[in-house]
Protein backbone atom coordinates (compact mmCIF):
# COMPACT_ATOMS: atom_id res chain seq x y z
CA UNK A 1 0.00 0.00 0.00
CA UNK A 2 1.22 3.68 -0.64
CA UNK A 3 0.27 6.78 0.19
CA UNK A 4 1.34 9.94 -0.81
CA UNK A 5 0.44 13.35 0.53
CA UNK A 6 1.55 16.91 -0.27
CA UNK A 7 0.77 20.53 0.46
CA UNK A 8 2.03 23.21 -1.14
CA UNK A 9 3.80 26.03 0.78
CA UNK A 10 2.84 29.14 -1.17
CA UNK A 11 -0.95 29.80 0.47
CA UNK A 12 -4.30 30.08 -2.26
CA UNK A 13 -4.56 33.62 -0.30
CA UNK A 14 -1.04 34.67 -1.09
CA UNK A 15 -1.20 33.56 -4.48
CA UNK A 16 -4.33 35.32 -4.91
CA UNK A 17 -2.73 38.49 -3.16
CA UNK A 18 0.22 38.49 -5.79
CA UNK A 19 -1.43 38.39 -8.26
CA UNK A 20 -4.46 38.47 -11.34
CA UNK A 21 -4.97 35.94 -13.99
CA UNK A 22 -3.97 32.45 -12.85
CA UNK A 23 -3.66 33.69 -9.10
CA UNK A 24 -5.48 30.54 -8.00
CA UNK A 25 -3.21 28.11 -10.04
CA UNK A 26 0.01 29.02 -8.30
CA UNK A 27 -1.28 27.49 -4.84
CA UNK A 28 -0.78 23.80 -6.41
CA UNK A 29 -3.15 22.27 -3.51
CA UNK A 30 -3.08 18.98 -2.25
CA UNK A 31 -3.32 15.84 -3.32
CA UNK A 32 -3.07 12.36 -2.06
CA UNK A 33 -2.23 8.80 -4.21
CA UNK A 34 -3.79 5.61 -3.32
CA UNK A 35 -3.19 2.02 -4.20
CA UNK A 36 -5.54 -0.54 -4.11
CA UNK A 37 -4.63 -4.59 -3.29
CA UNK A 38 -3.46 -6.06 -6.16
CA UNK A 39 -5.54 -9.58 -4.93
CA UNK A 40 -8.32 -10.14 -2.62
CA UNK A 41 -7.33 -10.04 1.02
CA UNK A 42 -9.06 -10.15 4.69
CA UNK A 43 -8.11 -7.44 7.19
CA UNK A 44 -4.27 -7.60 7.16
CA UNK A 45 -2.69 -8.82 10.33
CA UNK A 46 -1.02 -6.65 12.66
CA UNK A 47 2.89 -6.76 12.13
CA UNK A 48 4.77 -9.35 14.59
CA UNK A 49 3.69 -12.71 15.63
CA UNK A 50 4.36 -15.85 14.07
CA UNK A 51 1.33 -17.30 12.50
CA UNK A 52 0.31 -20.87 12.56
CA UNK A 53 3.10 -22.39 15.36
CA UNK B 1 2.94 18.15 -22.42
CA UNK B 2 3.34 14.78 -20.40
CA UNK B 3 -0.23 14.03 -21.79
CA UNK B 4 0.77 10.27 -22.09
CA UNK B 5 0.89 10.71 -18.25
CA UNK B 6 -2.04 12.33 -17.89
CA UNK B 7 -4.92 10.12 -15.76
CA UNK B 8 -7.14 7.90 -17.84
CA UNK B 9 -10.39 9.17 -15.43
CA UNK B 10 -11.46 11.79 -13.57
CA UNK B 11 -14.54 12.38 -11.09
CA UNK B 12 -15.80 15.26 -9.69
CA UNK B 13 -17.15 14.95 -5.87
CA UNK B 14 -17.61 18.54 -4.39
CA UNK B 15 -14.55 20.00 -2.89
CA UNK B 16 -12.57 17.19 -4.87
CA UNK B 17 -11.88 15.18 -8.31
CA UNK B 18 -10.72 11.90 -8.02
CA UNK B 19 -7.88 10.66 -11.09
CA UNK B 20 -7.43 7.20 -12.20
CA UNK B 21 -4.23 6.24 -13.72
CA UNK B 22 -4.94 3.12 -15.95
CA UNK B 23 -0.58 2.09 -16.14
CA UNK B 24 -0.74 1.60 -11.89
CA UNK B 25 -4.56 1.41 -10.95
CA UNK B 26 -3.62 4.58 -8.61
CA UNK B 27 -6.41 6.77 -7.26
CA UNK B 28 -5.92 10.10 -6.96
CA UNK B 29 -7.96 12.55 -5.28
CA UNK B 30 -6.91 16.19 -5.80
CA UNK B 31 -8.10 19.25 -4.91
CA UNK B 32 -9.98 21.91 -7.17
CA UNK B 33 -6.52 24.05 -7.43
CA UNK B 34 -4.33 21.06 -8.20
CA UNK B 35 -6.89 19.80 -10.68
CA UNK B 36 -6.59 23.45 -12.76
CA UNK B 37 -2.96 23.29 -12.69
CA UNK B 38 -2.47 19.88 -13.88
CA UNK B 39 -4.67 20.55 -16.20
CA UNK B 40 -3.20 23.26 -17.33
CA UNK B 41 0.09 21.49 -17.09
CA UNK B 42 -1.19 18.88 -19.19
CA UNK B 43 -3.00 21.02 -21.79
CA UNK B 44 -0.17 23.46 -22.63
CA UNK B 45 1.37 22.21 -25.72
CA UNK B 46 5.44 23.16 -24.53
CA UNK B 47 6.52 24.36 -21.02
CA UNK B 48 6.77 27.96 -22.69
CA UNK B 49 3.42 27.80 -23.32
CA UNK B 50 2.89 26.77 -19.68
CA UNK B 51 4.75 29.89 -18.77
CA UNK B 52 2.75 32.24 -20.67
CA UNK B 53 -0.01 30.98 -18.95
CA UNK B 54 1.55 31.66 -15.55
CA UNK B 55 3.41 35.56 -16.84
CA UNK B 56 2.98 36.32 -13.72
CA UNK B 57 4.83 34.31 -12.03
CA UNK B 58 9.11 34.32 -11.82
CA UNK B 59 10.81 31.42 -13.88
CA UNK B 60 11.89 30.08 -11.03
CA UNK B 61 8.68 29.89 -9.36
CA UNK B 62 6.66 27.87 -12.54
CA UNK B 63 10.48 25.58 -12.30
CA UNK B 64 8.97 24.85 -9.27
CA UNK B 65 5.45 24.19 -9.94
CA UNK B 66 6.89 21.74 -13.16
CA UNK B 67 9.06 19.86 -10.73
CA UNK B 68 6.18 19.12 -8.26
CA UNK B 69 3.77 17.99 -11.26
CA UNK B 70 6.87 15.76 -12.51
CA UNK B 71 7.11 14.66 -9.48
CA UNK B 72 3.59 13.78 -9.03
CA UNK B 73 2.42 12.17 -12.15
CA UNK B 74 5.44 9.95 -12.19
CA UNK B 75 4.47 8.98 -8.83
CA UNK B 76 0.97 8.09 -10.52
CA UNK B 77 2.20 5.76 -12.82
CA UNK B 78 4.04 3.64 -9.80
CA UNK B 79 2.36 0.20 -9.24
CA UNK B 80 1.57 -1.27 -6.06
CA UNK B 81 4.19 -3.36 -4.63
CA UNK B 82 3.22 -6.85 -6.00
CA UNK B 83 2.73 -9.42 -2.70
CA UNK B 84 5.28 -12.38 -2.86
CA UNK B 85 3.21 -14.78 -5.02
CA UNK B 86 4.37 -17.31 -6.64
CA UNK B 87 4.08 -20.53 -8.28
CA UNK B 88 3.93 -23.78 -6.45
CA UNK B 89 2.94 -27.55 -7.63
CA UNK B 90 -0.15 -29.23 -6.09
CA UNK B 91 1.04 -32.05 -3.60
CA UNK B 92 -1.80 -34.33 -2.41
CA UNK B 93 0.37 -35.60 0.82
CA UNK B 94 -0.76 -32.63 2.49
CA UNK B 95 -4.53 -33.78 3.13
CA UNK B 96 -4.63 -34.53 6.85
CA UNK B 97 -7.52 -33.06 8.12
CA UNK B 98 -10.97 -32.51 5.71
CA UNK B 99 -14.36 -30.54 5.95
CA UNK B 100 -17.55 -30.26 3.78
CA UNK B 101 -20.18 -27.60 2.77
CA UNK B 102 -23.28 -26.72 1.54
CA UNK B 103 -24.02 -22.99 0.39
CA UNK B 104 -27.33 -23.11 -1.23
CA UNK B 105 -26.87 -26.04 -4.37
CA UNK B 106 -22.67 -25.63 -3.64
CA UNK B 107 -21.54 -28.20 -2.19
CA UNK B 108 -17.52 -28.06 -1.82
CA UNK B 109 -14.71 -29.72 0.95
CA UNK B 110 -11.94 -28.22 2.16
CA UNK B 111 -8.36 -30.21 2.95
CA UNK B 112 -5.38 -29.14 4.87
CA UNK B 113 -2.71 -30.30 6.85
CA UNK B 114 -2.86 -29.59 10.28
CA UNK B 115 -5.54 -27.79 12.90
CA UNK B 116 -4.24 -24.28 12.65
CA UNK B 117 -4.13 -23.75 9.02
CA UNK B 118 -7.68 -25.18 9.27
CA UNK B 119 -8.77 -22.59 11.59
CA UNK B 120 -7.61 -19.72 9.06
CA UNK B 121 -10.38 -20.52 6.81
CA UNK B 122 -12.52 -23.45 8.43
CA UNK B 123 -14.51 -21.45 11.70
CA UNK B 124 -15.55 -18.74 9.05
CA UNK B 125 -18.22 -20.82 7.21
CA UNK B 126 -18.47 -23.58 9.96
CA UNK B 127 -22.21 -22.98 9.86
CA UNK B 128 -22.32 -24.69 6.50
CA UNK B 129 -20.45 -27.23 7.04
CA UNK B 130 -21.90 -30.53 6.51
CA UNK B 131 -21.22 -34.65 7.56
CA UNK B 132 -21.88 -35.77 3.97
CA UNK B 133 -19.12 -37.11 2.59
CA UNK B 134 -20.31 -37.86 -1.24
CA UNK B 135 -19.56 -36.25 -4.39
CA UNK B 136 -18.64 -32.46 -3.95
CA UNK B 137 -18.33 -29.77 -7.13
CA UNK B 138 -15.16 -28.20 -5.84
CA UNK B 139 -12.28 -29.40 -3.75
CA UNK B 140 -10.38 -26.78 -1.67
CA UNK B 141 -6.78 -28.02 -0.19
CA UNK B 142 -4.32 -25.12 1.82
CA UNK B 143 -1.17 -26.16 3.24
CA UNK B 144 1.78 -24.82 5.14
CA UNK B 145 5.15 -25.83 3.54
CA UNK B 146 8.36 -24.56 3.94
CA UNK B 147 6.73 -21.32 5.59
CA UNK B 148 4.65 -20.45 2.71
CA UNK B 149 0.89 -20.90 2.32
CA UNK B 150 -0.79 -22.80 -0.78
CA UNK B 151 -4.20 -22.79 -1.75
CA UNK B 152 -5.55 -24.90 -4.84
CA UNK B 153 -8.79 -24.94 -6.00
CA UNK B 154 -9.49 -28.61 -7.91
CA UNK B 155 -5.41 -29.12 -7.75
CA UNK B 156 -4.66 -25.77 -9.40
CA UNK B 157 -2.87 -23.45 -7.31
CA UNK B 158 -4.76 -20.14 -6.61
CA UNK B 159 -2.09 -18.22 -4.27
CA UNK B 160 1.29 -19.26 -2.91
CA UNK B 161 2.46 -16.61 0.08
CA UNK B 162 4.62 -16.59 2.87
CA UNK B 163 2.75 -17.84 6.07
CA UNK B 164 2.94 -13.86 7.28
CA UNK B 165 0.44 -12.89 4.48
CA UNK B 166 -2.45 -15.19 5.44
CA UNK B 167 -4.86 -12.44 4.85
CA UNK B 168 -4.07 -12.81 0.99
CA UNK B 169 -5.64 -16.46 1.27
CA UNK B 170 -8.52 -15.61 3.69
CA UNK B 171 -9.17 -13.13 0.60
CA UNK B 172 -8.65 -15.71 -1.88
CA UNK B 173 -10.84 -18.65 -0.69
CA UNK B 174 -13.63 -16.23 0.03
CA UNK B 175 -13.49 -15.05 -3.17
CA UNK B 176 -13.15 -18.47 -4.61
CA UNK B 177 -16.34 -19.44 -2.54
CA UNK B 178 -18.19 -16.33 -3.38
CA UNK B 179 -17.36 -17.38 -6.71
CA UNK B 180 -19.20 -20.30 -6.31
CA UNK B 181 -22.30 -19.63 -4.92
CA UNK B 182 -22.76 -16.72 -7.13
CA UNK B 183 -21.90 -18.36 -10.39
CA UNK B 184 -19.39 -15.51 -11.22
CA UNK B 185 -15.48 -15.51 -12.01
CA UNK B 186 -13.28 -12.96 -11.26
CA UNK B 187 -13.92 -10.87 -13.98
CA UNK B 188 -17.05 -10.23 -12.77
CA UNK B 189 -16.69 -8.05 -10.00
CA UNK B 190 -15.40 -4.34 -9.59
CA UNK B 191 -13.81 -5.36 -6.71
CA UNK B 192 -13.79 -6.66 -3.12
CA UNK B 193 -14.22 -3.92 -0.33
CA UNK B 194 -12.90 -3.84 2.86
CA UNK B 195 -15.35 -3.36 5.23
CA UNK B 196 -18.59 -5.23 6.17
CA UNK B 197 -22.02 -4.86 4.72
CA UNK B 198 -25.55 -4.60 6.35
CA UNK B 199 -29.12 -4.76 4.99
CA UNK B 200 -32.82 -3.96 6.23
CA UNK B 201 -33.87 -6.01 3.42
CA UNK B 202 -33.85 -3.82 0.96
CA UNK B 203 -30.71 -1.96 1.05
CA UNK B 204 -27.34 -2.40 2.04
CA UNK B 205 -25.08 0.23 4.19
CA UNK B 206 -21.33 -0.72 4.15
CA UNK B 207 -19.67 0.13 7.01
CA UNK B 208 -15.59 0.94 6.50
CA UNK B 209 -12.57 1.59 9.09
CA UNK B 210 -9.03 0.56 9.39
CA UNK B 211 -8.52 -2.78 11.39
CA UNK B 212 -9.71 -2.20 15.58
CA UNK B 213 -12.03 0.38 14.11
CA UNK B 214 -15.19 -1.85 15.74
CA UNK B 215 -16.85 -2.69 12.18
CA UNK B 216 -17.42 -6.34 12.88
CA UNK B 217 -18.74 -5.34 16.86
CA UNK B 218 -21.41 -2.39 15.30
CA UNK B 219 -22.66 -5.26 12.58
CA UNK B 220 -22.62 -7.95 15.02
CA UNK B 221 -25.12 -5.59 17.61
CA UNK B 222 -26.99 -4.72 14.32
CA UNK B 223 -27.33 -8.50 13.84
CA UNK B 224 -28.77 -8.77 17.07
CA UNK B 225 -31.45 -5.87 16.47
CA UNK B 226 -32.83 -7.54 13.64
CA UNK B 227 -30.69 -6.56 10.73
CA UNK B 228 -29.31 -9.33 8.25
CA UNK B 229 -25.19 -9.44 7.49
CA UNK B 230 -24.69 -9.31 4.04
CA UNK B 231 -20.73 -9.40 4.33
CA UNK B 232 -17.78 -8.98 6.84
CA UNK B 233 -14.49 -7.53 5.94
CA UNK B 234 -14.94 -8.58 2.55
CA UNK B 235 -17.86 -6.96 0.44
CA UNK B 236 -17.59 -7.75 -2.95
CA UNK B 237 -18.90 -5.46 -5.28
CA UNK B 238 -20.67 -6.84 -8.74
CA UNK B 239 -19.55 -4.85 -12.36
CA UNK B 240 -23.27 -6.00 -13.44
CA UNK B 241 -25.23 -4.26 -11.29
CA UNK B 242 -23.12 -2.63 -8.73
CA UNK B 243 -24.75 -4.49 -5.83
CA UNK B 244 -23.01 -6.17 -2.82
CA UNK B 245 -22.79 -9.76 -2.94
CA UNK B 246 -23.87 -11.90 0.14
CA UNK B 247 -20.55 -12.85 1.69
CA UNK B 248 -20.57 -16.04 3.84
CA UNK B 249 -18.01 -15.79 6.19
CA UNK B 250 -19.14 -15.24 9.67
CA UNK B 251 -18.46 -12.05 11.78
CA UNK B 252 -15.09 -12.30 12.90
CA UNK B 253 -14.93 -10.81 16.41
CA UNK B 254 -11.69 -9.85 18.12
CA UNK B 255 -11.85 -10.89 22.26
CA UNK B 256 -12.12 -7.40 23.53
CA UNK B 257 -15.45 -7.07 22.05
CA UNK B 258 -16.51 -9.87 23.77
CA UNK B 259 -17.67 -8.48 26.26
CA UNK B 260 -20.13 -5.81 24.18
CA UNK B 261 -21.62 -8.47 22.24
CA UNK B 262 -22.28 -10.86 24.59
CA UNK B 263 -25.59 -9.02 26.62
CA UNK B 264 -27.14 -9.35 23.12
CA UNK B 265 -25.71 -12.16 21.94
CA UNK B 266 -25.24 -14.87 24.77
CA UNK B 267 -24.56 -17.58 22.22
CA UNK B 268 -21.07 -15.89 21.99
CA UNK B 269 -20.28 -17.39 25.18
CA UNK B 270 -20.72 -21.21 23.16
CA UNK B 271 -18.28 -20.53 20.23
CA UNK B 272 -14.81 -22.37 20.08
CA UNK B 273 -11.91 -20.18 20.86
CA UNK B 274 -10.15 -19.72 17.67
CA UNK B 275 -6.30 -18.99 18.01
CA UNK B 276 -3.62 -18.92 14.66
CA UNK B 277 -2.13 -15.66 15.17
CA UNK B 278 -0.82 -14.14 18.11
CA UNK B 279 -1.06 -10.95 16.80
CA UNK B 280 -4.54 -11.34 16.41
CA UNK B 281 -5.18 -12.62 19.89
CA UNK B 282 -8.51 -15.05 20.55
CA UNK B 283 -10.75 -14.86 17.58
CA UNK B 284 -14.63 -15.96 17.81
CA UNK B 285 -16.63 -15.97 14.08
CA UNK B 286 -20.16 -15.42 14.76
CA UNK B 287 -22.35 -17.76 12.07
CA UNK B 288 -25.18 -15.14 11.18
CA UNK B 289 -28.57 -15.95 8.90
CA UNK B 290 -28.59 -15.75 5.60
CA UNK B 291 -30.40 -12.54 4.16
CA UNK B 292 -33.55 -13.27 2.31
CA UNK B 293 -31.58 -12.25 -0.96
CA UNK B 294 -28.16 -12.67 -2.51
CA UNK B 295 -27.60 -9.35 -3.13
CA UNK B 296 -28.66 -5.41 -2.43
CA UNK B 297 -27.89 -2.01 -3.73
CA UNK B 298 -25.35 -0.26 -1.32
CA UNK B 299 -26.08 3.37 -1.23
CA UNK B 300 -24.05 4.59 1.54
CA UNK B 301 -20.94 4.24 3.48
CA UNK B 302 -20.65 4.85 6.79
CA UNK B 303 -16.92 5.28 8.72
CA UNK B 304 -17.11 3.24 11.61
CA UNK B 305 -15.51 5.27 14.94
CA UNK B 306 -15.82 3.51 18.38
CA UNK B 307 -14.97 6.18 20.86
CA UNK B 308 -16.03 4.49 24.59
CA UNK B 309 -16.10 8.85 25.67
CA UNK B 310 -18.44 10.16 22.61
CA UNK B 311 -22.31 10.76 22.44
CA UNK B 312 -23.55 9.24 18.99
CA UNK B 313 -23.02 11.81 16.16
CA UNK B 314 -23.87 10.88 12.24
CA UNK B 315 -21.70 13.56 10.23
CA UNK B 316 -21.47 13.44 6.27
CA UNK B 317 -17.40 13.01 5.12
CA UNK B 318 -15.62 13.57 2.09
CA UNK B 319 -14.73 11.70 -1.02
CA UNK B 320 -10.79 11.65 0.16
CA UNK B 321 -11.56 10.29 3.75
CA UNK B 322 -13.89 7.23 2.32
CA UNK B 323 -10.88 6.73 -0.08
CA UNK B 324 -7.92 7.08 2.02
CA UNK B 325 -9.56 4.51 4.29
CA UNK B 326 -10.92 1.33 1.90
CA UNK B 327 -8.58 1.49 -0.89
CA UNK B 328 -5.31 0.22 0.31
CA UNK B 329 -6.79 -2.68 1.90
CA UNK B 330 -9.28 -3.14 -1.01
CA UNK B 331 -8.93 -4.95 -3.99
CA UNK B 332 -10.17 -3.11 -7.31
CA UNK B 333 -10.35 -4.80 -11.00
CA UNK B 334 -7.13 -2.86 -13.23
CA UNK B 335 -9.46 -2.59 -15.93
CA UNK B 336 -10.92 0.78 -17.43
CA UNK B 337 -14.38 -0.39 -17.48
CA UNK B 338 -14.02 -1.48 -13.79
CA UNK B 339 -12.72 1.52 -12.63
CA UNK B 340 -15.76 3.79 -14.61
CA UNK B 341 -18.05 1.74 -13.26
CA UNK B 342 -16.75 2.42 -9.15
CA UNK B 343 -16.24 5.55 -9.78
CA UNK B 344 -19.52 5.85 -11.31
CA UNK B 345 -20.85 4.16 -8.08
CA UNK B 346 -19.36 5.87 -5.42
CA UNK B 347 -20.90 9.50 -7.06
CA UNK B 348 -24.39 7.98 -6.39
CA UNK B 349 -23.52 6.72 -3.11
CA UNK B 350 -23.10 8.80 0.49
CA UNK B 351 -20.53 8.90 2.75
CA UNK B 352 -20.28 9.25 6.60
CA UNK B 353 -18.53 8.99 9.87
CA UNK B 354 -20.52 7.13 12.57
CA UNK B 355 -18.87 8.26 16.11
CA UNK B 356 -20.55 6.13 18.89
CA UNK B 357 -20.47 4.46 21.80
CA UNK B 358 -24.14 3.64 23.04
CA UNK B 359 -25.60 0.61 21.18
CA UNK B 360 -29.35 2.06 21.35
CA UNK B 361 -28.44 5.80 19.91
CA UNK B 362 -26.10 3.92 17.36
CA UNK B 363 -29.32 1.57 16.16
CA UNK B 364 -31.57 4.41 16.60
CA UNK B 365 -29.36 6.77 14.29
CA UNK B 366 -28.48 3.68 11.63
CA UNK B 367 -32.63 2.75 11.47
CA UNK B 368 -32.70 6.30 10.24
CA UNK B 369 -29.73 6.58 8.41
CA UNK B 370 -32.14 3.06 6.57
CA UNK B 371 -35.11 4.66 5.77
CA UNK B 372 -33.29 8.52 5.03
Amino acid sequence: MKKTNDTNKITRKEAIKKMGKYAALTAIGTFVILNPQKAQASSPPDPGGNPFD
Amino acid sequence: MKSALAPTLDKSFGDYYVLWYANSNSYSIVDGNFKDILDLYLGAPDLNAFQNELNHLSAKEVQNIKAKLDSYLSSCQVEQDSTNHFDATFDKNHRNLSKTYKIGDNSFRLYSDRKQVEDALHPSLAQYEIQDVNKVNTVFDVYLNENNLHLFQNEALLLAVPKTEYHFIQGKFHMAVSNLIHHKNETDWLGTLHGSTITNGDTALLFIGNSGSGKSTLCSLLVAHGYSLLADDISPLAKSNTHVYYNPAAISIKENAFKIIEPLLPQIKTLPDVFFNPSKGVLKYLPCPKPEQLHYPCNAIVLVNYNPESTTQLETISVKEVLETIIPDSWLHPGIAYAGAFLNWLSTTSFYKLTYSDTDSMVKTISDLFKA
